[in-house]
């Protein structure tokens, strides 16, 4: 990143952090042996390192699963109002809601990494999970910031409920994620 | 938790399909043929392929199945939305008296559900502090009382409840013809289901054991998971329907499936099937393998993921449009049979607040979720 003509201009995200950036490449000039992989084989190397991406997305469920108890214990812990939260039936339906579908979301990708090894078709259950997730954490962002706000717990939920936007967009969003589910697992098309 | 079918689950899988496929009468919205509904047929025909005494052991005449067994039936006749008594009879019953101990009774009752001529139901309402009392006079032993919400129990020959007895609850046969006996049909949202409020005045019953309250909860548990498992059938029977009609209905010269709003209905309806197969699966498997805390957990979740399953029946009549809405059609049947599954044994928002509180429980601060 420091070869002359490499300009990294940090894009400022929804939560005021520059997790990416837009780079500009100008006339860069690079050594042979910085090829990854064949000549021409870059379309290989970019799906390889997606896939690698989505296998681990297999596991996503337990950051859920650790943010909905972060967010039990912050309320605990956060005074008298945050803590009489977590005895309103509205906000323990609520966590019972999210509580059920992380526990399913686990077995949805258990069930994917199950018929992979087993040979059979894991699309079908894989294509779920990201979506099923995307919303899950939104869903627990948006408790958490429901009942602690902006002020408590260092203001940690106000980050996460803004940083859960990213989770139905990043890694394709929900939308488009739907129509290769409809077409490729249902059999969906025009004609 | 194996979550593939062994070659034998698949086969079992094969030839219950097959039968149901063949018997007209398990297709609930074509009018009986017969006058009846038709479920004494389809039973008959469950028990010649040894299906009515699946969990029923060997030594009584059963296939000695298990849970994740029972699973690949209960998934075939929710598909068809069958109107069986086999969640009490096959399910429900043998599982009960497995943890009773053995007696003469017990053995007489599973053969006769292991070869079908015995049609057993059970009630489980209220269960760990029944309102049915028991008298024993000179050796005889009579009840009174009455049991809410006993499904199948038209059906039955033979009902299981529990009574207090003395400072214990114990678990009595009951001949469903016998004196005393009433039995009042419940309101239900599902035809292809029904319930009874059943009345006892000095009634024989046969002793069959103690009824401690964990044997109770085990078999409320695995009664949840089994109506769950047969409700996933039910979904993903209506899934395939609904996405086999949005390929062939057209619309401005196209099948509405390809249409975006429609194909992701039925993407979400997809969602929801696989959330809910994956907890039956689990749910079945703890019922087998796991431990008392992980069985109730499953059924828990299942029966509070209820409601969102039910769903799938309300997307499913909003593609086939105006058709779904008729009797003409077969995709209320869908809806209603979900709708009383979330309706069973409560509502989903009283086991959402439960799932939720226990969480809240076994998650504050200083807290092992061990001792939760």
């Amino acid at each position: 990143m420091s070869l002359p003509g490499i300009t990294a201009r940090p894009l400022v995200t929804l939560t005021g952090d520059a997790d990416f950036a837009e780079v500009f490449f100008d006339e860069v000039r690079l050594p042979e042996q910085a090829l990854l992989g064949p000549l021409h084989g870059g379309w290989m190397v970019a799906t390889t390192t997606l896939s690698h991406e989505r296998a681990n997305a297999a596991r996503l469920y337990v950051e859920q699963q650790s943010r909905l108890r972060d967010f039990i214990v912050d309320s605990a812990e956060g005074g008298e109002e945050s803590a009489a939260a977590l005895e309103d039936p509205i906000i323990l339906a609520r966590i019972g809601e999210a509580a059920v579908r992380a526990d399913l979301l686990e077995i949805l990708c258990q069930r994917s990494i199950s018929s992979a090894l087993a040979g059979g078709d894991s699309f079908r259950t894989a294509s779920l999970c990201k979506s099923v997730w995307g919303e899950l954490g939104q869903d627990i962002a948006a408790l958490g910031f429901d009942v602690l706000g902006p002020g408590r717990a260092d203001g940690r939920w106000l980050r996460h409920r803004l940083a859960s936007r990213a989770l139905t967009i990043a890694g394709g969003t929900t939308q488009i994620n739907k129509n290769i589910t409809a077409r490729r697992v249902l059999g969906l098309t025009n004609r | 938790m194996n979550l593939e079918y062994t070659p034998e689950q698949i086969a079992l899988r094969d030839s219950v399909r097959g039968y149901l496929a063949s018997a007209a009468e398990s297709t609930p919205w074509l009018p009986p043929k017969d006058g009846t509904d038709g479920s004494d047929t389809t039973w008959r025909g469950l028990a010649e392929l040894g299906v009515t005494g699946l969990l029923v052991p060997e030594e009584f005449g059963g296939a000695g199945g298990d849970m994740v067994d029972a699973g690949v039936v209960l998934a075939e006749l929710g598909r068809v939305l069958d109107r069986g008594p086999w969640i009490s009879s096959a399910i429900a019953v043998p599982r009960a008296l497995r943890r009773l101990g053995r007696s003469d009774a017990s053995a007489e009752l599973l053969s006769g559900i292991a070869d079908g001529s015995t049609i057993v139901a059970l009630g489980l309402h209220r269960a760990h502090a029944p309102s049915v009392t028991a008298t024993t006079r000179g050796g005889a032993v009579t009840v009174s009382g009455s049991t809410a919400e006993v499904p199948d129990a038209d059906a039955a020959a033979v009902l299981l409840v529990p009574a207090r007895d003395g400072d214990r609850t114990c678990l009595f046969a009951i001949d469903a013809a016998a004196p005393g006996v009433s039995r009042v049909a419940i309101p239900t949202a599902d035809r292809t289901r029904r319930r009874f409020n059943v009345g006892y005045t000095d009634t024989p019953a046969r002793p069959l054991g103690e009824l401690r309250a964990e044997v109770a909860d085990a078999v409320i548990d695995e009664v949840l998971i089994a109506a769950a498992a047969d409700a996933a059938g039910a979904a993903e029977r209506i899934l395939e329907l609904t996405v086999a009609y949005a390929k062939a209905r057209k619309q401005f010269g196209k099948p509405i499936g390809g249409f975006q709003a429609v194909a992701h209905l039925c993407v979400d309806m997809l969602e929801t099937v696989e959330l809910a197969r994956g907890g039956a699966m689990h749910g079945l498997w703890a019922s087998d393998a796991g431990t008392d805390e992980q069985r109730h957990s499953s059924a828990m979740r299942v029966k509070a993921f209820s409601g969102r399953l039910a769903t799938v029946g309300d997307t499913a009549i909003q593609i086939f449009g105006g058709i779904g809405f008729t009797w003409e059609h077969q995709a209320h049947f869908y809806l209603e049979r979900l709708l009383q599954w979330s309706t069973f044994l409560g509502r989903p928002d009283r086991y959402l607040r439960e799932v939720g509180e226990h969480l809240v429980r076994t998650s504050r601060p200083g807290v092992s979720a061990v001792d939760g």
